[in-house]
């Protein structure tokens, strides 16, 4: 093969990629369009007067925490502010190292209690549990440290309720986020797991644990994470809902169906992206005992979090969740064109592998590709420029369709000049940042192929997705 | 070397592509700013509709005497009559009694539920359910025959409206219809329709249709009534219960009348229920114990402390902690007596769970 016809190859090799990658992402765009003109369209009627009902499923709230004495008290209050009928909440202690077990007492009169705990799910040992004196619906985990997931099992562990809500104890809910999160539940009884979108609160005014006033941050790096967020939640998530087969549910707000979850063996604690992990095990597991299920998303803004703004943090989040991604993905490998697959195993699980997992390889190849062949005089000025205008035209397109779907939909900032401001963003970030992030995730991806195990000896947070 | 993709069809065709994409992003940009603009004047108009209407509302129902009969309202344009039905049903939420009557006779009078009627048979889905909810609580008896054939559509969400809105013309003629779809569907999610009949349901007017619904129902369809037997008269529930658990042939039923035994008539039924194959029978036997057993009834609890299952442990405990006559002191001597580590924890749970509930 001539150096020429390997050329030849690569472009159109990048130029196939290039398609499906955005071809699959237009594709998402569509079904998430309709799918929320159909949501929006069943919420109107349900927020309508007396149509809506209190819906009666108690809930069991897990709230891992790893050294949070500064805010775990705020966390928890708002939590048990949440406008919900019956839940719990299980704060589970996993061997801080700072005063948070401490400050928990103090603040909700903690008693230690003799509880018989069941063992469900293999976890690090339970020291004490503790319940409070004034919030009946309060009880504390003490347990030896073994990271974020193996707290989360044994919360499901101490459980009593039959679904329950991982939340990180950085993030912020809405007070209605349980009843909007519960909706799929009791509208269609086979859904076993739903997630919830998770929008930055950097730059929104925040009192009590609760957001009070949505507002834009003047930090460019939270801008652009901004206008990143609603492109993954509004079509990255939503788009997979008509299809079953969404395969992340962001840690830091998801509701699960407890009984499927411990049946499938809870969350894998050598892992980092324990959230999307579970996720995909539900789905093969799930499509392999060929029982009837669905995975599903609600796009109201119902929990709030918030953004890096800085870049080292930034980078360690973006590697973390590459590494995420690749583990969650290799360790589920049998739903890939399997036999009972569904669309789970032949489009999203592919899509995932080809497009998000191995993508940065492909992405980050095809600018070194393109700059190399520019340089060397084999790539002309002219086809530089048109590629390098179509990859930032389709990025600008993909980002003002999400904002085109967020005015459809939900108007979280309400002001004309935060409309443009974002739209300003969704155009700037073409222009070096989403670039970045490729090198960002293509780091991740290296160092989960060849750098050293992940380890876990202390709690991970914002495994976002 | 020259360029090897210089004069390439690919660059031209990327160019073309670029020229859409970017035909594509213009007309998504025009289309927020339009839809900002349009949000922006429907906040405007609604807000001034609502500026017109609201303080209307607020006299015809609260101070009537203020606002006399045939009295002139602004008068409603067509295109308003969807946004009134909207803002009407909002402001009628908060009332109740006379109020009520008097703001049905305003949309009376302005003829809107004639308009509902129309929509309810012609309109798009959300007009048709708007139109349902108007009518539901207009008490709109005309629309009976609509109601109730729309009782049977295959939109659970029509469905569950209609029952809803038929409930609200007339309770007791309603009642029947809606227990016979209950039990027919599998659609109607059931905490809505929990919600939907606790609303309504009286003992008076529910004891006779869900007594003679559960004696003909199936297994299954009993499964679905149970949860509406608390409404019934004690005397008549007790009795559709033990003819239930005598003859249900499905664990799931009898799982669910154990759960709701509250008359030590069903004692000797229950126990036989304590040592069954099937935890979940285990664990409702020894919570109905809790409710209605003897001081006889101990050892079998003390039994059930060592069960296999968690849950029966738990709920043995919390019976035994009920039991007539039981004293801190005699379940202390019960714990320190026990040889099985594990129960002993279980009833120390308990007794620690009581202490703080009390």
């Amino acid at each position: 093969m001539s150096q020429q016809q390997i050329i030849l190859a690569a472009e159109w090799f990048f130029f196939v990629y290039f398609f499906f990658l955005n071809s699959g992402y237009l594709l998402l765009n569509f079904l998430a369009s309709f799918r929320l003109g159909d949501y929006l369209e069943s919420r109107d009627i349900t927020s309508l007067p007396q149509v809506y009902t209190d819906l009666e499923l108690p809930i069991s709230i897990l709230v891992p925490a790893f050294n949070e004495a500064l805010t775990i008290e705020d966390s928890v209050r708002s939590l048990l502010q949440l406008r919900y009928s019956e839940f719990e909440v299980i704060v589970i202690n996993d061997g801080s190292s700072d005063d948070t077990l401490e400050v928990l007492k103090q603040a909700f009169g903690l008693k230690k209690i003799p509880e018989a705990y069941r063992v469900r799910l293999a976890t690090q040992p339970v020291l004490a549990i503790y319940r409070s004196l004034q919030y009946p619906n309060l009880r504390v985990l003490d347990k030896e440290n073994g990271g974020k997931a193996d707290s989360l099992n044994a919360g499901i562990n101490a459980a009593r309720y039959p679904l329950f809500c991982g939340v990180d104890a950085d993030s912020m809910l809405h007070p209605e986020s349980i009843r909007l999160l519960v909706r799929p539940f009791l509208e269609d009884p086979r859904t076993v797991a739903c997630g919830g979108t998770v929008r930055l609160a950097n730059g929104c005014e925040i009192k009590g644990g609760v957001v009070q006033r949505t507002g834009l941050p003047a930090n460019l790096l939270a801008l652009f994470q901004i206008v990143e967020y609603l492109r993954a939640f509004l079509f990255g998530r939503l788009g997979w809902v008509p299809l079953n087969a969404l395969l992340i549910i962001s840690g830091a707000f998801g509701l699960f169906h407890k009984e499927t979850v411990v049946r499938a063996g809870g969350y894998r604690p050598d892992v980092v992206g324990e959230d999307m992990e579970l996720v995909v095990r539900l789905h093969r597991t799930l499509r392999r005992e060929g029982r009837p299920y669905r995975i599903t998303f609600v796009p109201d803004p119902v929990c709030w979090t918030e953004a890096p703004v800085d870049l080292a943090t930034l980078k360690n989040q973006r590697v973390r969740w590459q590494r995420g991604l690749g583990e969650s993905l290799s360790l589920n490998w049998s739903l890939m064109f399997s036999r009972r697959g569904g669309l789970p195993g032949w489009f999203a699980f592919p899509f995932m592998v080809f497009l998000e997992w191995w993508g940065p390889i492909f992405e980050v190849g095809g600018y070194v590709f393109m700059l190399w062949a520019y340089v060397v005089g084999i790539l002309s000025p002219e086809a530089m420029i048109a590629f390098l205008l179509v990859a930032i035209g389709m990025g600008v397109l993909l980002s003002t369709s999400s904002l085109l779907l967020e005015e459809r939909s939900f108007h979280i900032y309400p002001k004309s000049r935060q409309t443009v401001l974002l739209l300003g963003v969704a155009i700037l970030e073409n222009f070096g940042y989403r670039q970045l992030m490729a090198l960002f995730r293509l780091y991740g991806l290296l160092q989960s192929l060849f750098g050293a195990k992940s380890r876990w000896g202390s709690m991970r947070r914002r495994t976002l997705g | 070397m020259g360029f090897v993709f210089s004069s390439e069809t690919l660059v031209g065709h990327a160019y073309v592509g670029l020229a859409i994409v970017c035909l594509i992003t213009l007309f998504m940009i025009l289309w927020i700013v339009f839809l900002r603009i349009r949000l922006y004047l429907s906040q405007q108009y609604q807000a001034r509709f609502e500026g017109i209407w609201q303080p209307i509302f607020t006299e015809i129902a609260l101070y009537p005497h203020c606002y006399s009969k045939g009295a002139e309202v602004p008068s409603l344009r067509r295109r308003d009559f969807f946004l009134f039905m909207n803002c009407w049903l909002g402001f009628q939420e908060s009332l109740s009694g006379k109020a009520l009557v008097r703001l049905n006779g305003l949309a009376r009078q302005l003829k809107l539920h004639v308009h509902a009627q129309h929509l309810l048979q012609k309109g798009r889905m959300r007009q048709r359910l708007v139109a349902l909810v108007f009518l539901g609580n207009l008490r709109d008896r005309a629309s009976w025959p609509v109601l109730e054939k729309l009782l049977a559509n295959e939109n659970s969400l029509l469905s569950l409206l209609s029952a809803r809105a038929l409930i609200q013309i007339d309770q007791e003629r309603a009642l029947p219809l809606v227990l016979a779809e209950l039990v027919r569907r599998e659609d109607w999610p059931e905490a809505r329709v929990a919600v939907l009949l606790r609303s309504v349901l009286t003992a008076e007017l529910a004891t006779p249709p869900l007594f003679e619904a559960l004696q003909n129902s199936t297994d299954p369809g009993a499964i679905k009534l149970l949860p509406y037997v608390e409404h019934m008269y004690n005397e008549e529930r007790n009795r559709i219960l033990r003819i239930l658990l005598e003859r249900s042939r499905s664990d799931r039923l009898t799982s669910r009348i154990l759960k709701r035994i509250q008359c030590s008539q069903e004692l000797a039924l229950v126990r036989q229920y304590v040592s069954h194959g099937r935890w979940h029978l285990r664990m409702q036997a020894v919570a109905a114990l809790g409710r209605i057993g003897q001081r006889s009834d101990i050892p079998l609890l003390l039994e059930r402390l060592g069960d296999e299952e968690w849950w029966v442990r738990y709920r043995a405990s919390q019976a035994l902690l009920k039991m007539p006559g039981m004293t801190h002191q005699e379940i202390e001597t019960i714990r320190d007596n026990m040889e099985d580590s594990f129960a002993r924890t279980m009833l120390e749970q308990a007794m620690t769970e009581e202490g703080g509930q009390r």
